[in-house]
This record gives structure tokens, C-alpha cells and sequence, in this order.
């Protein structure tokens, strides 16, 4: 929502820009159809692509989502922007931080820092508006020829069929069908293609309500999470303070249980809890309103994100509470997931067996943040008496007892572990002492000469061989022979398989050629 | 085993001074702090357990 006199897209510092309906032929078959351009949607585009992959991607509206929304980037969700060729203005623009501090009654009670050193291509977190983000995937869209966007055109109907589905899109000409091998649903958290296909969002609803405002000032503070419990401004409650690019002020706080979303939304209510916040913290100066929203504390999912031919990711899998700021990230995450397993499959490179992989690594995903966000939610919105009580006594003894602080550090997630997953192998280094990433891990990057190890893999597989390596030759993986030691005290003749998504498919402490690609054209199933 | 009187004394002149309403967050930052610096899990939520019971007076 926006200011009284002001539309949906008028932002005081983004221009939107305003896409044309599609003129050209429109209905001819499509090896891969994404419905909705949102960020996740553009990501699966821009990852299918990375592999040499054709993608037809529709979105209902003629410009990008109203709204300031998500605005943090996580590190993994970098290293995906890097491996699609999208990085550059995200790191130019982008505000980089590490630190969050927790007050409690006006008293900080806790600062951490998220892991982070010289080793690492990129910062634990990033705040960036969500408008730039989908601007700064479209530029890269807007590059890459094997894309076909068509603005303006909206699904209302799905036809399953033996090699894939029929779309039945509606664009300002009229109605077309529209044949697809397969089909990306990136509609978002009210995804059309959900409701056609009859499945539901399963989980629980926390008790938590919080309005998101984002207002410009001159502030001086650093980039720093601040999170306020139970301050003067909001006895009880919450309160989350973000610093975004371009002197723009991210503020959530929470709704009490009995209050009204919509009374609690009217912009002079909005302007009076912002003055309290800012009164709070001690800004004085003026301030603009840019725009706000009301946010909900859920955790549901799909049970399955697969179904047939129709793959979904992002929000239509999954909504999670807005403080793990897993959101977006996780979203990112299955585009960069099923991109590089479609793609092979398309490729011929693989059976379609792969993508059978793709729910219980991503949705497995969104369980560990269910988890994590059940915990945060403890202290965010205390859903019992007990709770909240408990929740009181450990913020006030942090007051005088650090350890007691570290109950509410928000525990900024790191990527999960596809410990679980059929791509994953038997972990044969654990009984020979063997250090470094895991089976199902992503790698932590690393320092290698003048660059970063991520710099250094293939775009599909990459074999880390400690040590000089065997002759080994595999059209889908790159070898990189590195000195014993070099990396996680990795002894003469280990090995690491890397996959696209820089989680380890597998290591060995004595490395086998053969056997390793045999395993990867097993997991692959490669004919 | 230590001498509980001084330890009943102080609690009881705390809890007067704090007053009924504020009493329950001083019990919980109090039976937090002293569980942790036990330092011992095991103990202190068998302790804890213990505690849970007998509290209704008998019909
Ligand atoms: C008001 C609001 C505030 C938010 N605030 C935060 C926040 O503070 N922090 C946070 O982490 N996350 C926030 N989020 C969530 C975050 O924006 C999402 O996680 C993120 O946008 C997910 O991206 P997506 O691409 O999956 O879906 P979306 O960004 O929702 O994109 C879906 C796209 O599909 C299109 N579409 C839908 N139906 C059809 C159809 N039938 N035909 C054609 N196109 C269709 C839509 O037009 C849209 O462009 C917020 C979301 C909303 C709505």
C-alpha cells in the first residue's frame, strides 16, 4: 500500500517500467513453460538458459511486483546470481552486512555476527528492494536470446497430457492454447496452477502479524539487523529495523493478537507507529513514507512439489515466516535446483529419474526453516503463556547474562544439508578421518590464488582431486586437480564431486576414477 | 546437602518485596538461571519435573 494520492507503482525512488503486450505468433510447443515472473520464475529462466536451455515465461501483470518485499539476499542466493551471469549490479547496489543487535526494554542484550572471512566470495547477508532485484534479473533476461517473455498474459487453465501439458493462456488479443514439455509454476504464494491441479498448502499458522513499512530518511546507522523486544513503542511486541539502499528504511513491528489488519493498515495508524519507532531510536529528522504491507507468521508447503510435468517453486511451494529470510532465498534455491536438473534431462543428458530428487532435497529445505522458524517464532510471537513468560525471564536476564542473550539470536539459517537425497552418496570419507564439506553439503568457498574456488567450477560437475589426478574424461564434469592439503586438509589422492549447485554429491578419501564415474552416470541415469 | 534456610529466607523476602504480579517473572528468570548454573540438563529437568507435581491442594 501506498500514500493517499499516490498509485500502486509510484514509488518515491524506482521508476516501473511498463512491459507491452506480446505481438508475435504465440502457441507453437515449448520444451519449458514458466508461469510468473517474479524473481523465482526469472532465476529458473536464467538457469535453464546458463545451460543452453529454451524457456517461454508469462507473468499476468505488465511490470514487476509492487513493493519493497523481500530484501534480503543470502550468500548462497549470491553465488546463485554469480553463476547465472546476474551479479554485478546486485553487488553494486546492494548493501552488504554481517551484524544484527537484539534490544530488549531499550538495552542491548545481544550482537552477533554471521560466519564470515577472507575465504568467502561473498558477504553472510545483502539488503537490496525487492523491485531491484526483479530489475536486475530482467536486464540479464533482457541479454539472453533464449528466453521469450510474454508480459500481460495470465494462465487460467491446465491440461495435463502424455509428453507434458496445455496451457490455456489469455493475453489482451485474446485466448490461446499453449503445449509445454514442462511447466515451472512460479505464480507466488496464490499460485493459479495450485488451485487447477486441486493441491493445498499444508502446515500451521503462527499467531504473529506484522506490518512491513518502508520509509526514506537521512539515518545514520550501519548496516546493522536491529531487533526491539517488547520497546516503549510497542509494549509486548516486536519491532525489526533494516537499512536498504538508497536511504530507504525497512521497519516491521508487530500487531498485537486482538488488533485489526485493516485498521492497523490505514496510513495514520501506519504514520503513528512509524513516528513511535523512530522515536524509539532516536531519529529526528523528517521521513517519507514509501510504502507498506501486513505480513503473516506461517510455515506451509506442498507435500509434493512435483506433479507430472508441472514443477513448483518459490512461493507456490512454500511460504515461510518473513523473519528467517528464507523466503526468497529458499526460492532461488529450487530455481537453481530443478534449472540444471531440467536442463540436463532436456539435454538427453539424463533420465528424468533426476528430477524425482528435486522435492525431497528442496522440501526437505523448507522443513529445516519450518524448524528454525518455529524457534525464532518462540521469541518473535510467543504462542503461549508459558512461552511468553519464559521468552520475558531470558530477555531480561540478558540484560546481565550473555548467555541468556544468545536464546534469541535469530539464527540466520545456513544452506540445508541434502543429507538425505538420492543424489547423494554414501559418505566414504567419514571412517578414514576425512575433513572438508559433507555428502549433500554446499561448499564453503575458499581463498585459491588470486580467486575464489567457486570461480573455479564448471558450470555442470566439477571433480576435485587432490593430488595428480588420473587421466578422466566425462562430457558433463570439469576437473580440478588441486595440491593435496590444499583445501580442508584434503589428503593426496581425495576426492570432492561438486554439483551445478555447489553441494557436494560426493567424497572420497581414496579416490577411485572409475568408480566415481560410474556413480555419476548412475545418479544421473545416463543410458 | 547445603542448609535450604538461608536460600527459603532470601526467596520469600524477594518475592515481597517484587510483589504477586511480577512474581512469576522472577520464579522463571530465577529457576533458568540457577537450572544453567547447575550445569547439568539432566538434573535440573528432572528437578524440574519434580516441582511440576503436587501443586492442587488434595480433594
Ligand atoms: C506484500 C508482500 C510482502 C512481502 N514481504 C516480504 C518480506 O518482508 N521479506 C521476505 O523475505 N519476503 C517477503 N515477501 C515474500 C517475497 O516477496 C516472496 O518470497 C517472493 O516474491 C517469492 O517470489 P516468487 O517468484 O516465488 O513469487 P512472486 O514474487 O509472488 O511472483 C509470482 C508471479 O506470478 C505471477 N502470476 C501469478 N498468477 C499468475 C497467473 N495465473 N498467470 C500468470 N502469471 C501469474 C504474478 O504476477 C507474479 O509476478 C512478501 C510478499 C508479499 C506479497
Amino acid at each position: 500500500m501506498r500514500p493517499a494520492g499516490r498509485g500502486e507503482h509510484d514509488s518515491l525512488y524506482f521508476t516501473y517500467p511498463r512491459f507491452a503486450a506480446p505481438k508475435g505468433p504465440r502457441g507453437a510447443p515449448v520444451p519449458v513453460a514458466i508461469v510468473g515472473a517474479g524473481p523465482v520464475g526469472m532465476a529458473a529462466a536464467l538457469e535453464l538458459a546458463r545451460h543452453g536451455q529454451r524457456s517461454l515465461l508469462i507473468d499476468a501483470k505488465d511490470t514487476f511486483n509492487d513493493g519493497s518485499r523481500a530484501i534480503c539476499l543470502s550468500r548462497s542466493s549470491f553465488h546463485i546470481l554469480d553463476r547465472i551471469d546476474a551479479l554485478a549490479p546486485f553487488l553494486e547496489t546492494s548493501l552488504p552486512w554481517t551484524t544484527g543487535r537484539s534490544f530488549y526494554r531499550g538495552q542491548q542484550i545481544l550482537e552477533f555476527a554471521m560466519p564470515d572471512s577472507a575465504d568467502e566470495k561473498f558477504r553472510p547477508m545483502y539488503n537490496l528492494q525487492q523491485q531491484y532485484i526483479e530489475q536486475f534479473l530482467w536486464d540479464a533476461i533482457e541479454r539472453c536470446p533464449l528466453i521469450e517473455t510474454r508480459w500481460q498474459t495470465r494462465l487460467e487453465g491446465v491440461q495435463p497430457t502424455p509428453h507434458g501439458a496445455t496451457l490455456s493462456l489469455v493475453d489482451p488479443d485474446g485466448a490461446y492454447q499453449q503445449p509445454a514439455d514442462w511447466v515451472l509454476a512460479a505464480d507466488g504464494a496464490r499460485s493459479t496452477l495450485r488451485r487447477l491441479l486441486g493441491l493445498r498448502l499444508a502446515g500451521e499458522a503462527f499467531e504473529g502479524r506484522y506490518v512491513i513499512a518502508d520509509v526514506r530518511m537521512a539515518h545514520d546507522y550501519p548496516t546493522i539487523r536491529r531487533a526491539l523486544f517488547d520497546p516503549a513503542c510497542r509494549p509486548g511486541g516486536t519491532v525489526l529495523i533494516h537499512r536498504q539502499p538508497q536511504d530507504l528504511w525497512r521497519i516491521d513491528y508487530q500487531l498485537a493478537p486482538g488488533d485489526s489488519a485493516d485498521d492497523a493498515t490505514r496510513e495514520g495508524a501506519v504514520r503513528t507507529s512509524v513516528q513511535a519507532v523512530l522515536d524509539e531510536i532516536g531519529h529526528t529528522g523528517p521521513w517519507e513514507l514509501e510504502w507498506w504491507s501486513v505480513y503473516s507468521a506461517n510455515t506451509l508447503a506442498l507435500e509434493t512439489y512435483r506433479h507430472g510435468s508441472v514443477v513448483f517453486i518459490g512461493d507456490s511451494a512454500h511460504i515461510v515466516p518473513i523473519f528467517g529470510v528464507r523466503g526468497l532465498n529458499n526460492g532461488l534455491a529450487d530455481a537453481q535446483n530443478i534449472g540444471w536438473k531440467l536442463a540436463l534431462v532436456l539435454a538427453r543428458q539424463a533420465g528424468p529419474g533426476l528430477l524425482d530428487s528435486y522435492t525431497p532435497e528442496r522440501r526437505g529445505a523448507t522443513l529445516d526453516v519450518f524448524a528454525n522458524a518455529s524457534k525464532s517464532a518462540r521469541f518473535m510471537t510467543p504462542p503461549s503463556f508459558g512461552t511468553a513468560l519464559m521468552r520475558d525471564a531470558a530477555l531480561s536476564l540478558a540484560l546481565r547474562q550473555p548467555w541468556a542473550g544468545a536464546l534469541a539470536n535469530p539464527r540466520q539459517m545456513a544452506p540445508h544439508t541434502y543429507a538425505d537425497s538420492p543424489l547423494t552418496a554414501p559418505d566414504a570419507g567419514m571412517e578414514s578421518g576425512l575433513g572438508g564439506p559433507v555428502p549433500g553439503a554446499m561448499i564453503a568457498d575458499a581463498r585459491l590464488g588470486d580467486g575464489f574456488l567457486s570461480d573455479r567450477l564448471g558450470p555442470l560437475f566439477t571433480l576435485i582431486w587432490f593430488g595428480t589426478p588420473p587421466p578422466i574424461a566425462h562430457p558433463l564434469l570439469r576437473l580440478l586437480a588441486l595440491p593435496p592439503g590444499a583445501l580442508w586438509e584434503a589428503p593426496e589422492g581425495s576426492a570432492w564431486l561438486i554439483r551445478p549447485d555447489l553441494h557436494v554429491a560426493g567424497r572420497w578419501a581414496f579416490g577411485d576414477a572409475a568408480g566415481i564415474l560410474s556413480w555419476l552416470d548412475h545418479l544421473l541415469e545416463r543410458p | 546437602m547445603t542448609d535450604p534456610e538461608p536460600l527459603f529466607d532470601a526467596l520469600a523476602a524477594h518475592l515481597d518485596r517484587i510483589g504477586e504480579d511480577r512474581a512469576p517473572l522472577f520464579l522463571a528468570k530465577a529457576a533458568l538461571a540457577l537450572a544453567v548454573a547447575l550445569n547439568d540438563n539432566a538434573r535440573a529437568l528432572a528437578l524440574l519435573e519434580g516441582c511440576a507435581h503436587d501443586l492442587e491442594r488434595p480433594a
